[in-house]
């Protein structure tokens, strides 16, 4: 059932890896529909290296015409999907935004950064807005994700901005992903986390135990959401 | 590697959505995206701007031309009275004949008139 977007309008924050990530370990106990909608389709590519978990299925023909029936569509074949969309502030975000269960913001440690995804929590918070006017009880959960952040360092301007965030009331994930190395190979050596060999890529074992801490706060969350529905609904 | 178990347990509580269809507030969207400049970044396809330079292909219609290629084009301006003018153009337009016509024939009537009379 859920519908999980990513949206960063700026690049580089890490919206497709922590997408990828997140996908890869979800389909180690479920089905997941990954939708490619950035037009240099990424998942596409990486998922052509030959190395696709099975239980992860790839839609790479999204486009602004078409994202909300692809949406629908993985929707009703799989119980998890996942929108990874383009850096830039455009349409198809909001459309992505308007059929999703929950909108993850993919956030790197700087204040160029944290600006954008500024307008990310504003589209968000309108279309709430906005729909709660019809639908009374409609809620669009969301959380940053604080992406390539250093594992032992913490620096002052990451502080700062989760400081902000916070104070902001704006939700954020405890788990960071980390600058890894393996979570670049992944795109190298078109392989998943699991795949990658440890005796090339460093640090393979602690990837996996940041995409698992990543992926255990996502279910936690969609079930907190879940339950939250059903509340309402009752 | 060998694939490790999962460590999330069953996620059986996740179905896949029996057809429940998101209200799709199109203008929400609309309105959304506007007000926080997320205006459509799609290139519009290349079949929705081929027709417009299609229809001059077409040949503008041609009026009739009253021009009779007679192989004359040897011109002569003649004094003459406008009762003779007046004779000629009336006598072109009755049978329908080009003024250079009715002069070559009018002159062999003429020479054919003398070659008779003498």
């Amino acid at each position: 059932m859920p519908t999980i977007v990513f949206v960063s309008p700026k690049g580089g924050a890490g919206k497709t890896t922590s997408s990828l990530v997140l996908a890869e370990q979800l389909a180690r106990s479920a089905d997941v529909t990954v939708i490619d909608a950035d037009p240099n389709r990424p998942i596409e590519s990486w998922a052509k290296g030959g190395a696709k978990p099975e239980r992860l299925h790839v839609v790479a023909d999204a486009d602004e015409e078409n994202i909300i029936e692809r949406i629908e569509e993985a929707a009703a074949r799989t119980p998890f999907v996942i929108v990874d969309l383009e850096g830039t502030a455009s349409k198809i975000v909001v459309m992505a935004v308007s059929q999703a269960d929950f909108v993850i913001v993919p956030t790197q440690g700087s204040q160029l950064d944290a600006e954008q995804a500024g307008r990310a929590f504003r589209v968000i918070q309108q279309q709430e807005k906005m729909v709660q006017r019809r639908v009374p009880g409609y809620r669009l959960p969301y959380s940053v994700l604080l992406t390539r952040t250093n594992s032992a360092i913490r620096t002052r301007t990451l502080a700062h901005i989760e400081k902000g965030l916070v104070a902001a009331g704006v939700p954020v994930f405890d788990t960071e992903l980390n600058e890894r190395e393996a979570f670049r190979a992944m795109f190298s050596f078109r392989q998943p986390l699991a795949g990658l060999n440890p005796a090339e890529v460093a640090n393979v074992d602690k990837a996996v135990a940041n995409a698992e801490d990543f992926a255990r706060e996502v279910i936690a969350a969609l079930r907190g959401a879940q339950q939250q529905a059903q509340e309402v609904q009752a | 590697m060998n694939e490790r178990v999962s460590p999330f347990g069953d996620l059986g509580d996740f179905a896949p959505a029996p057809p429940k269809v998101k209200p799709e507030h199109r203008d929400v969207v609309e309105e959304v995206a506007a007000q926080n400049g997320f205006p459509s970044r799609q290139a519009p396809k290349p079949a929705a701007q081929v027709p417009t330079p299609a229809a001059p292909a077409q040949e503008k219609e041609q009026l009739p031309s009253r021009r009779k290629v007679t192989g004359r084009s040897e011109q002569i301006n003649i004094k003459t009275t406008f009762a003779a003018k007046k004779r000629l153009m009336e006598i072109s337009v009755e049978r329908d004949m080009p003024l250079g016509e009715v002069l070559e024939q009018a002159l062999a009537a003429l020479e054919k008139s003398w070659s008779e009379g003498t």
